[in-house]
């Protein structure tokens, strides 16, 4: 297990290669969320106190984490492998004894890591104090963090699917705009799911998308939960990681035949 | 018991048949109709213990396929293929823990890093003992002066220092069986010399066998007993470099440049009536002007050609160059080693 972690460790130091792009990150993400307030408002400006049964302040607090989430979850690990599978260089993975399921889940947590302290630190902080939005403070606060690092292992086998689905075709930017988009939408992280009509809410709760965005969102900022609500969403978040995980580590041992039968 | 055993290995890619135009891309993306590439036939060889074999033949003769399928890489069409007891591509993890790999046109480093960084990083990996790794690190700075290089990013490091961080990060974590897949690609002649060293001592050292591919012959030369040559995903020769050696010492190619146009029939047919011979000298024009004459040591001095050719006409260059792998290749068929 030390050697996995070993990986992480190696992130970091690469990263302030491209030190920059945090930055773009950052005004890219406050201009967002100053979009979000504005939009928002607008909605909300007609008269009404709660919309499905969020506040102005609900949404946008729900919407402005989510794009938070968006920027700490970007570790473009699908457009690392398909370069990897282009390039060749991903036979330099199988000629060390290290399983490339768990060699990619430890260096995607560094971008994660480091995500967390130069892009989503910065805007919780500036969230809170520009805009002091209200949330219940009580055991959610305990529950959000857990249910987000799930999210992150459910987030980080969805985009490992679509990296393994690199080793099919090239068309990287196709898939990974795609993904981007089903994700976004299907989880709630461009409109809040309680805003969903009745059938696509129903379909939804049934997709492993929402336990990304939705269940961390909603188990910080809803009134309406309790602790069963919080747990069966744990629970939930869990068995998805497992069946994500299974799913990948069979679709992997597929996938990798496509370069070791074929040459890449 | 031999280290490497191979029988009767062979890999088929299958490869889509690609049709022209754009049309032709839109069939394609529906296409089933594919052909098989034998890309290795039939390869039988074992290796013993510390031995340092030499892997030769021209581009795409199956080298790197054969390389590929010994390092777990590629799954073999058919055939057996049994390294230290291993079946490479079953058996991954726990096999490549002894083994090192350099492929020439990739690294195993980690280009954002420094150079010390991915050796700590595979120290991990391969989960090496504190007291190997400094073993071995004191070992590589005596050897090639390593340290120098240490906090280099190994992208900005030239491609002669990358080979050198490459192959000793190979011989790291003390592996059994080296395989060396064009470690001299590119290199300038000191490099070479350098690295070659650097192969030949790690070599003697721990006793690792190595399986070394390259074009270059004085690699092989200076570092090889035995050499095996490929071409066309078969073995055609496997034996001793001396044999090999014979063959290309034997021959010499003459290159000339001319300083004015001559009828090239005219000239093969002068020097062919005066160098009457077994084996003739070989006349081909070059693609850039130069005219190349190959011919055999033992039948004629090289400083005899010369004369002849000064009497004739003027010359305007002169270069000397040792005959290229795929002639001698063509010089095993023929002469039947």
């Amino acid at each position: 297990m030390k050697k996995y972690f070993t990986i992480t460790k190696k992130v970091f130091r690469i990263i302030t290669v491209f030190r920059f792009n945090f930055i773009f990150s950052i005004i890219g993400n406050l201009l967002y969320i100053i979009i979000l307030y504005f939009l928002w408002g607008a909605i909300y400006s007609s008269g009404a106190k709660k919309l499905n049964g969020m506040t102005f302040n609900q949404v946008f607090v729900y919407l402005s984490l989510a794009s938070t989430i968006f920027m700490l979850f970007s570790t473009y690990l699908e457009w690392g492998m398909s370069r990897e599978v282009i390039e060749g260089s991903i036979v330099m993975h199988f000629v060390k004894p290290v399983d490339l399921q768990m060699y990619k889940l430890f260096e995607s947590l560094g971008f994660v890591l480091i995500n967390f302290v130069t892009v989503t630190l910065p805007s919780i902080l500036m969230i809170l104090v520009v805009f002091r939005p209200q949330m219940p403070l009580g055991i959610n606060l305990i529950f959000f963090p857990l249910s987000l690092i799930l999210a992150y292992f459910i987030m980080f086998n969805i985009d490992f699917f679509v990296g393994l689905l690199c080793f099919y075709n090239e068309s990287t930017w196709g898939m990974s705009s795609a993904k981007d988009s089903i994700v976004m939408l299907l989880s709630g992280a461009v409109i809040p799911i309680s805003f969903f009509p009745g059938t696509l809410k129903t379909i939804v709760n049934f997709l492993p998308f929402q336990a990304v965005y939705n269940i961390p969102l909603d188990t910080l900022v809803s009134y309406n939960l309790n602790i069963n609500d919080y747990l069966r969403n744990i629970v939930l978040q869990l068995v998805w990681v497992v069946i994500l995980f299974i799913v990948n580590r069979l679709f992997f041992r597929k996938a990798v035949k496509v370069v070791t039968v074929n040459g890449g | 018991m031999s280290i490497i055993q191979i029988n009767n290995l062979c890999k088929n890619f299958k490869v889509l048949n690609r049709h022209q135009g754009f049309g032709g891309a839109i069939k394609d993306l529906f296409s089933r109709d594919y052909k098989i590439v034998k890309a290795v036939e039939n390869i039988s060889m074992s290796i013993e213990k510390g031995e340092m074999v030499g892997f030769v033949g021209p581009n795409g003769a199956g080298k790197s396929t054969t390389i590929k399928m010994m390092t777990g890489v590629l799954e073999p069409t058919s055939g057996d293929i049994l390294v230290d007891n291993f079946v490479p591509y079953k058996q991954r993890m726990k096999y490549v823990r002894n083994i090192g790999v350099v492929f020439g046109q990739r690294t195993q480093l980690w280009w954002e890093l420094p150079v010390i960084e991915s050796f700590r990083l595979l120290k991990e990996i391969f989960e090496i003992d504190d007291k190997t790794y400094e073993t071995n690190m004191g070992v590589f700075n005596e050897l090639v002066g390593i340290n120098a290089l240490f906090n280099t990013p190994v992208r900005f490091l030239s491609l002669g220092q990358r080979m050198l961080c490459d192959i000793v990060a190979a011989f790291l974590h003390n592996p059994k069986i080296i395989f060396l897949d064009e470690p001299t690609i590119g290199l300038d002649v000191s490099v070479k010399n350098k690295i070659r060293g650097l192969i030949k001592e790690l070599n003697s050292m721990n006793k690792t066998t190595i399986l070394l591919t390259t074009h270059d012959i004085s690699d092989l030369e200076v570092l090889c007993k035995r050499i095996i040559i490929v071409d066309k995903g078969s073995v055609i020769f496997d034996g001793d470099m001396q044999k090999v050696n014979s063959i290309f010492g034997a021959y010499r190619v003459l290159r000339l440049e001319l300083s004015e146009q001559n009828n090239l029939e005219e000239l093969s047919a002068k020097i062919m009536s005066n160098f009457k011979c077994d084996k003739p000298p070989e006349i081909e024009p070059c693609e850039d002007g130069w005219i190349n004459i190959t011919i055999n040591l033992e039948e004629i001095k090289l400083i005899d050609m010369l004369n002849y050719l000064l009497t004739l006409f003027p010359l305007k260059d002169i270069k000397v160059e040792e005959i290229p792998t795929e002639k001698v290749i063509r010089e095993i068929y023929e002469g039947g080693m």
